[in-house]
């Protein structure tokens, strides 16, 4: 479990503040999306919910243990994948994951299969005696989650880990998170992307300029992905629009009517017979779908 | 403890570092060698003298050579003195001084003596001899002959004189310089050298480099007695004959090899086997600790002082101000490991492959001059000079390591060490071009060459920087009194004492790298 308590961080003193005062916790076999533009604070969070930089203050406990007073305890959980991840050069992939494994004191028998296990996984096994800092984007990203989860850790802060991979990259990855969540980790995931999260993530935290301005359930951003239905008639009167209102909010948007609410294909249906049976006539019915994205950037935009 | 020898294999083995350690073993050792080719052994003049005539005409032959090569030395001047009356003349390119005398007899020649300088031009080395009188026309290998003490023996005085001598381009061994009073001769004979592995102990009871040496004095029937010692002329061995010259050294140097020992005695016979002339020599010279330690301090320190920063910093920036800038670092810092352990074990690893490197170059060193002037440099000058060492190496370590806990940029720690090398050692400390020293005491504070102010100065810009232990070590270790130009000062007087320098030497270690911990651990 990872909870995160009035998290600021800042740079230096000329800087804007990269993280203003955030909380919130990720719970033992869940997901929490974290979502928000370039220089939303998403990787600071990250990168000091596992230690790697130092919070200006407020606190992050891993598991009930504090980060930065308890740094080797709290490790001891955490698995860490960083948005650009980068290695030793010249040092190959599987013996930096034997290097890795010795920090957890696993034998380096068990070590070894552990590493060619996880390398298996995320289908690298052929390259494991290549150097990981030769490996493509892909691929490192690929090893850095193989190298989080030498020790099996309990939580899992996975930075952008999306990015740069293959649709069949995206899949496997998704497919293994959906796994670990099964098996009761704590899965803090940022990205830029809203849509990246849909049937991934149980709750989503919308960053920007270091604060959280949205946080949405796993039921809410489904909500967000059916909108409304538009509809193009010979005319558009007061009369419509009252016929309308009975299915949702109506907005009247040129020779367009555009209908939002929880609609459905049967919804459609019932609309094109009522609409005709009172003399209307219907040149365009479409059930539209607002983007995750759009709202996102509606949101944002918002923000601003 | 597995991830800290990891830390310091990873350091060991960066390219930039096995690089810059070859330079740091190689480029002293070069140093070196250089200056131990250097090395001069008591090249002093000598000469002979010698009269030959009668009838109160006689040739007088003054005859001057150098004593490490047994080189002519030409243009020496040669004072004869003789029944009150002074004569100088000077050599000529083959190192004679000749003139030739009337109206003196033969007893006034033989009562003559003649003066030369040691060191040429310099009249305060100037050495008498006596002048040698020689039989018109005798034997080729002795000037006279009498019988002495008993029907037995003979004395005779052999024309040739064997000492030790110094090889050229080959200052550890020893050779053979032979001179030969020709006289009159107009062919010199042969004569042939034998050897015999002096087993006796003739000169191991003198120590190691202790000579015997001299003209035949007497023969004997094949069994010769030195020091106590006896050993059967018959089972010496043959090694070469050579045409008698005025001087010439020969070079034994190959009975070295394959053999444990070096100490030999040599024999020179005519050509029908009479003995002319003797040494028992061990072919291995050494050169005094003394000499190797002041030859250590003044040529290799100096070069280690210039490249042991600079790789001190530069494996500082490998190991930890890169890996931090290009996230390398986060890989570890993120697992089960203190952030003070993190920064700890990569400073180790870091100062362990300096240390490896300076030890190396110390010891490969301490075997060259060894090999090359048959002593080591002294333990105490190497406990020392690591000691200083390890002072400059933990001092810019611990800057690199701060200066890449507060630096996001790779550029600016390339060009942090860059100007610490130039400014904190090369043009600070670094021997031929101390410049920034010489312009705060000259132009800045206008401090008068060799004052006590001027050296005061000189010793504080030392203590500023860690290369600058290296001079304070060098004033403490040689000099009780530090003098400049015409001026002796105590060196407690410039701030030279024991305890401020450990003082220093401490503080240069800690301070640096307990800013980069609380840095790293406090403010990242």
């Amino acid at each position: 479990m990872i909870i995160i308590e009035n998290l600021r961080k800042t740079y230096n003193h000329k800087s804007k503040i990269a993280v203003d005062g955030i909380s919130f916790s990720v719970n033992n076999g869940e997901i929490l999306g974290l979502v928000g533009l370039n220089g939303a604070g998403k990787t600071t969070t990250i990168n000091a919910s596992c230690g790697v930089i130092l919070p200006s203050g407020g606190r992050i406990l891993i598991d009930d243990m504090e980060i930065v007073e308890e740094k080797a305890k709290a490790s001891q959980e955490i698995g860490w994948v960083s948005e650009n991840p980068n290695f030793e050069p010249n040092t190959k992939a599987i013996h930096l994951m034997l290097y890795y494994a010795g920090f957890y004191k696993i034998p380096r028998k068990e070590a070894f299969n552990r590493s060619m296990d996880l390398l298996r996984t995320v289908g690298l096994e052929e390259d494991a005696y290549r150097p990981a800092s030769a490996y493509s984007q892909g691929m490192k990203k690929r090893f850095a989650l193989a190298s989080a989860m030498i020790s099996n850790p309990r939580n899992l802060l996975l930075d952008e880990i999306l990015n740069g991979l293959d649709p069949s990259g995206i899949n496997l990855i998704k497919k293994l998170i959906l796994e670990w969540k099964k098996q009761g980790k704590a899965i803090l995931l940022s990205t830029h992307l809203l849509g990246v999260l849909e049937n991934l993530a149980d709750r989503v935290i919308i960053m920007h300029h270091g604060k959280i301005i949205k946080t949405l359930t796993n039921d809410e951003m489904k909500s967000l992905g059916s909108t409304g239905i538009r509809i193009r008639a010979d005319h558009v009167d007061k009369s419509l629009e009252m016929l309308l209102s009975k299915y949702g909010t109506v907005r009247i948007d040129g020779q367009n009517v555009i209908v939002n609410g929880d609609l459905n294909e049967k919804d459609m249906e019932n609309i094109s017979s009522d609409i005709s049976s009172h003399g209307y006539r219907i040149s365009h019915l479409d059930l539209e779908k607002k983007s995750l994205e759009e709202y996102f950037l509606t949101l944002i935009g918002e923000a601003l | 403890m597995k991830q800290i020898l990891h830390e310091i294999r990873r350091a060991l083995l960066a390219k930039t570092t096995i690089l810059m350690m070859i330079v740091i073993i190689l480029i002293p050792a070069l140093v070196a060698v250089t200056s131990i080719s250097s090395v001069n052994y008591s090249d002093s003049v000598n000469a002979k003298g010698y009269a030959e005539g009668q009838n109160l005409t006689f040739t007088i032959s003054v005859y001057v050579y150098s004593n490490a090569y047994g080189t002519p030395i030409f243009g020496e001047t040669v004072n004869l003195s003789i029944s009150g009356h002074n004569y100088s003349f000077t050599t000529d390119s083959a190192g004679y001084a000749n003139t030739t005398l009337h109206s003196y007899n033969t007893s006034e020649i033989a009562n003559s003596s003649y003066t030369y300088d040691q060191v040429p031009g310099e009249s305060s080395t100037s050495l008498r001899e006596g002048i040698i009188m020689l039989k018109p026309k005798g034997n080729p290998y002795f000037t006279c002959s009498k019988p002495i003490f008993d029907q037995n023996e003979t004395l005779y005085s052999s024309r040739y004189t064997i000492c030790p001598a110094q090889i050229n381009n080959d200052p550890k061994l020893y050779g053979i310089l032979v001179t030969y009073q020709p006289s009159n001769l107009s062919n010199f004979p042969n004569i042939s050298m034998y050897y015999i592995t002096d087993k006796k102990g003739i000169l191991t009871s003198g120590g190691t480099g202790y000579t015997v040496y001299g003209p035949i004095d007497y023969l004997n029937n094949f069994t010769k007695e030195l020091g106590g010692s006896n050993y059967n002329e018959s089972e010496m061995k043959y090694f070469r004959t050579f045409k008698s010259q005025e001087s010439m050294v020969i070079s034994p140097v190959n009975l070295t090899t394959n053999t444990n020992t070096s100490d030999y005695i040599f024999e020179f016979f005519s050509s029908n086997g009479t003995e002319v002339g003797w040494i028992a020599l061990n072919l291995s010279r050494t050169t005094s600790p003394n000499a190797v330690n002041s030859l250590f301090f003044k040529t290799e320190l100096p070069m280690l002082s210039l490249f042991v920063p600079l790789l001190a910093m530069l494996s500082a920036f490998l190991v930890f101000g890169r890996d931090r800038v290009t996230g390398v670092l986060s890989t570890v810092v993120v697992r089960p490991i203190s952030r003070r352990s993190v920064i700890l074990s990569r400073y180790m690893a870091s100062v362990g492959a300096v240390f490896v490197a300076s030890l190396a170059s110390l010891g490969l060193s301490s075997t060259l001059f060894h090999y090359l002037l048959g002593t080591y440099i002294p333990l105490s000058s190497i406990l020392l000079s690591f000691w200083a060492l390890a002072v400059m190496i933990c001092g810019f370590s611990g800057l690199i390591f701060f200066a890449s806990s507060i630096m996001n940029s790779i550029g600016k720690i390339i060009a942090t060490v860059m100007l610490a090398f130039f400014f904190f050692d090369f043009f600070w400390t670094f021997y031929a071009l101390p410049a920034i020293p010489i312009f705060v005491s000259t132009y800045l504070l206008n401090q008068n060459y060799g004052t006590l102010e001027y050296l005061r100065t000189q010793a504080i810009l030392d203590y500023i920087t860690p290369s600058g232990y290296i001079n304070l070590i060098t004033y403490l270790q040689q000099h009780n009194v530090y003098t400049i130009g015409l001026a002796s000062y105590p060196v407690s007087e410039i701030y030279l004492t024991f305890p401020l320098v450990v003082a220093a030497g401490l503080l240069w270690i800690f301070l640096p790298l307990l800013a980069s911990l609380v840095s790293f651990s406090r403010k990242d």
